[in-house]
């Protein structure tokens, strides 16, 4: 049942475990040569074209705040469903498992986050999910894309 | 042709009337449903794909929304619902809203059966704004109508419509209260079409830039004739006879934050420092047009043009605006598709259409193209072509005596022969078998002046010296092409020449005077008029020749180079008369006679100009000048001044000096 367990898309970024909703996916990809766009928001790496569609790349690493790294390492694209938002794409280093969280391994992430960055960014993130001894950062992801049109 | 594939929505808002009525009358319900900005068009193909989304709302709007008319008079509403479909057009979408007066979404009835699908738990249902609960709808399988008819209530439906709005690159948003009534708001992209563009390239970026906003291409390179030139906080190519205002693409894209007039001058600088040493750089302007607004937009490269599938920008980067959308090009990487108004209004230096190169970015003198010839061996000699009538090639054989006198046939004219070494201390020449004749423009009797070889013309701008010999018939020299070379006095020349039977014709003419006659003598003759005369002309050369025309007539003459030094001289003296130049740096005709007359100058004005009269004379006569005389007419400016001065007399200027200020 659904709202027993918990189907979760993990992948990592800087180190990191995050997570989304499996059901937020629509696919993952590896192509990620992407077009620059002039004036958009840093987070945003840029328009990728998946089949004739042009999705809207976000970079996962930019997003939390990240140092950047060096691009040379195989990165994916984690699209999602129009439902969450449309066209748009989140580009983290190395897709990983996905798996199955119980309700009792989330715990609501408290915006007071003492390193927590600032508050549109805490919204981004909403649970946080312990798994043997590795933290998963579960994503709001209906939360990405109205926090990209806050910035300037 | 995209014109032809642009429809009006009523096209397909024609249909609905029947369905309503047909609908309502199926169910006992009253239905009306009204339409505003039919006129408002859509690519037919969306328009094609907006017809089953939209009659499927309409339909919910009936079914669901409206209430029985009972139900609706105990609420206190008009028995027969109203649903409104308004189309609105802007910024390349078409917003189309469709509003009931029904019974709006019951939320309560959403979140029971958002739970008993078990698609959030009662905590996360709680926390939903009444639009996220609202959007809960356009799920599959989601219906909160408590019994399904034929009609709607199957739960298929409202996700459908979203998929195929989404389909068109629109978006569907739902806006209802409980009770009152439901909005939905479609947004669907004015076009599919496919649009030529001109792909470009700035540094490593690859731009469409639509078709139709380009005007032209310039290529600028080093050493060619179109190359940009800066003030300090702008840059401008002179393209023609206008003036177009450069925008950078690559600046344009580094610089997310809209130009001010500090970005400006920081680009301006950048540019100046390298434009030296950019000595084999080879860019392109093109000349856009942003809605009757136009500028250049330099870029690196033109690749050529391509028919592109325009997508619109992503709804979540409102804040770009130099791009309008995306496209995937050939090699299946994304291209921009550059905006040119939003490009214009992000760098604020568009000017509107075919601005004239002003007086001011000219340099200060004007450019007039000269005439240069010889006579003797030791001369050269020059006249602006604006003076000359017609220059003639003569055969020694042809000319005709006349006691001393000579004579050639000009086009059946009997025309005099004038020979500079006659009349100037200058050398003679022995004339070979065929010479030139210079028949010069404002002068009434025929004349040619003598020359053994026409050198050539050329375009300069006329920086007389003063004659170091003074010579009556000479203005002055200018080094032209290294030579030293003088400029004639024409007017000295022909009264020269034509002085002895001058004196006898005035006598006879006198005797039998006729007024107008009168004037004509006057003009010619010696009859002097005492005026101060302030003349202003920002050319040297006939700043001289009208300063002698006028002293020649007995007047005194203070002269001004542009408008402003005429004003200051106005303020400081008292004329009888104002002879102004129109084109002039600085302060040019026009403005200056407003002002002068806003100063409280009331005497006569007259524009000189080297203009066309009749275009001009009205726009003189608006700013307050009396009348309007081309610059080296010698016979038409002296009767024009003393007639002037005449009509003026009534009024004694010279006394009223005195009480005027």
């Amino acid at each position: 049942m659904i709202n027993s367990n918990l189907q979760v898309c993990t992948f990592r970024s800087a180190d990191q475990l995050f997570g989304v909703p499996v059901l937020d996916v629509k696919e993952i990809t590896t192509e990620t040569s992407y077009t620059a766009i002039p004036h958009a928001p840093h987070v945003v790496l840029g328009y990728v074209n998946i089949r004739g569609q042009i999705i809207l790349a976000l970079d996962l690493k930019r997003l939390m705040g990240r140092a950047e790294s060096s691009s040379s390492e195989q990165r994916c694209m984690v699209i999602f469903k129009p439902t969450v938002g449309p066209l748009f794409g989140l580009v983290v280093d190395e897709i990983c498992e996905i798996v199955s969280l119980r309700a009792d391994q989330l715990e609501i992430c408290q915006s007071s986050d003492p390193n927590g960055p600032n508050e549109s960014r805490s919204k981004l993130v909403h649970r946080i999910a312990k798994l043997d001894g590795q933290l998963v950062v579960l994503l709001n992801s209906d939360m990405l894309l109205p926090f990209i049109e806050t910035l300037a | 042709v995209l014109k032809t594939r642009m429809q009006p929505v009523a096209n397909l808002f024609t249909r609905f009337p029947r369905m309503v009525r047909d609908l309502a009358r199926q169910m006992g319900k009253q239905a009306e449903i009204h339409f505003q900005g039919q006129e408002v068009e859509l690519d037919k193909s969306v328009l094609e794909q907006l017809s089953d989304p939209l009659t499927h709302l309409i339909r919910n709007s009936i079914d669901h929304g409206i209430e029985l008319p009972d139900v609706r008079a105990a609420k206190g509403k008009p028995t027969a619902g109203r649903i409104v479909v308004a189309a609105t057009a802007g910024d390349g979408q078409v917003h189309i809203k469709i509003k009931d007066d029904g019974r709006g979404l019951d939320p309560a009835a959403i979140r029971a059966k958002a739970l008993s699908l078990g698609l959030k738990s009662e905590d996360e249902l709680q926390k939903l704004s009444p639009k996220e609960l609202a959007s809960l709808i356009l799920l599959p399988g989601f219906s909160t109508a408590a019994k399904v008819t034929d009609v709607s209530g199957r739960g298929v439906g409202m996700d459908v419509v979203k998929t195929n709005i989404e389909r068109l690159e629109g978006s569907l948003n739902i806006d209802s209260e409980f009770g009152i009534g439901t909005t939905i708001l479609l947004r669907v992209p004015l076009t599919l079409a496919i649009i030529p563009c001109l792909i470009v390239h700035v540094g490593r970026e690859r731009i469409a830039i639509p078709q139709r906003a380009i005007e032209e291409i310039v290529c600028i390179y080093p050493g060619g004739d179109t190359l940009i030139e800066s003030t300090h906080n702008a840059e401008y190519l002179r393209l023609r006879e206008s003036l177009v205002s450069v925008a950078r693409m690559n600046e344009v894209m580094a610089r997310p934050k809209p130009f001010d007039e500090s970005t400006r001058a920081e680009i301006v600088a950048a540019y100046a420092q390298q434009r030296q040493h950019m000595e084999n750089l080879i860019q392109y302007l093109l000349v856009l047009n942003a809605s009757g607004r136009r500028y250049g937009l330099l870029v690196d490269e033109v690749k050529g043009t391509e028919e592109v599938v325009v997508k619109p920008m992503h709804p979540s980067l409102k804040q770009v605006t130099i791009f309008s959308g995306a496209t995937v090009m050939g090699d299946g990487k994304v291209a921009l598709i550059a905006s040119a108004e939003g490009i214009a209004s992000h760098t604020g230096c568009s000017l509107p259409k075919d601005v004239p190169v002003l007086t001011s970015f000219r340099d200060p003198i004007e450019v007039h193209r000269v005439l240069l010839f010889e006579y003797g061996p030791a001369e050269r000699f020059a006249l602006p072509l604006i003076q000359i009538r017609r220059i003639e090639a003569v055969k020694r054989a042809s000319v005709e005596y006349v006691g001393k006198q000579q004579f050639v046939n000009v086009a059946g004219i009997s025309t005099r022969l004038v020979f500079l070494d006659e009349l100037l201390s200058v050398s003679g020449c022995d004339l070979g078998e065929e010479f030139y004749l210079i028949i010069p423009k404002f002068v009434v009797e025929p004349m040619g002046i003598v020359a053994s070889r026409i050198v050539d013309t050329d375009s300069m701008s006329i920086d007389l010296q003063e004659a170091s010999v003074a010579d009556p018939g000479i203005l002055g020299t200018a080094l032209i092409q290294g030579r030293l070379s003088i400029f004639l006095d024409v007017q000295f020349l022909r009264d020269k020449t034509f002085t002895y039977h001058l004196g006898e014709t005035l006598q006879k003419k006198r005797m039998m005077s006729s007024p107008d006659d009168n004037e004509e003598i006057e003009a010619n003759g010696s009859q002097k008029v005492a005026a101060h005369v302030l003349l202003i002309d920002d050319t040297p050369f006939f700043r001289e020749i009208v300063r002698r025309y006028l002293e020649s007539q007995g007047m005194t003459i203070v002269t001004a180079v542009d408008g402003i030094d005429g004003l200051k001289k106005c303020a400081s003296e008292n004329f009888d008369l104002i002879v102004s130049d129109i084109e002039m740096p600085n302060m040019n005709g026009w403005e200056f006679c407003s002002a002068v007359r806003k100063q409280g100058y009331e005497g006569p004005m007259i524009a000189l100009t080297s203009l066309s009269k009749s275009e001009n004379e009205r726009q003189a006569k608006d700013c307050g000048f009396d009348t309007f005389e081309e610059k080296l007419d010698h016979d038409s400016l002296i009767k024009t001044v003393k007639r002037t001065l005449r009509s003026r007399r009534p009024r004694p200027t010279g006394s009223s000096q005195g009480v005027g200020r």
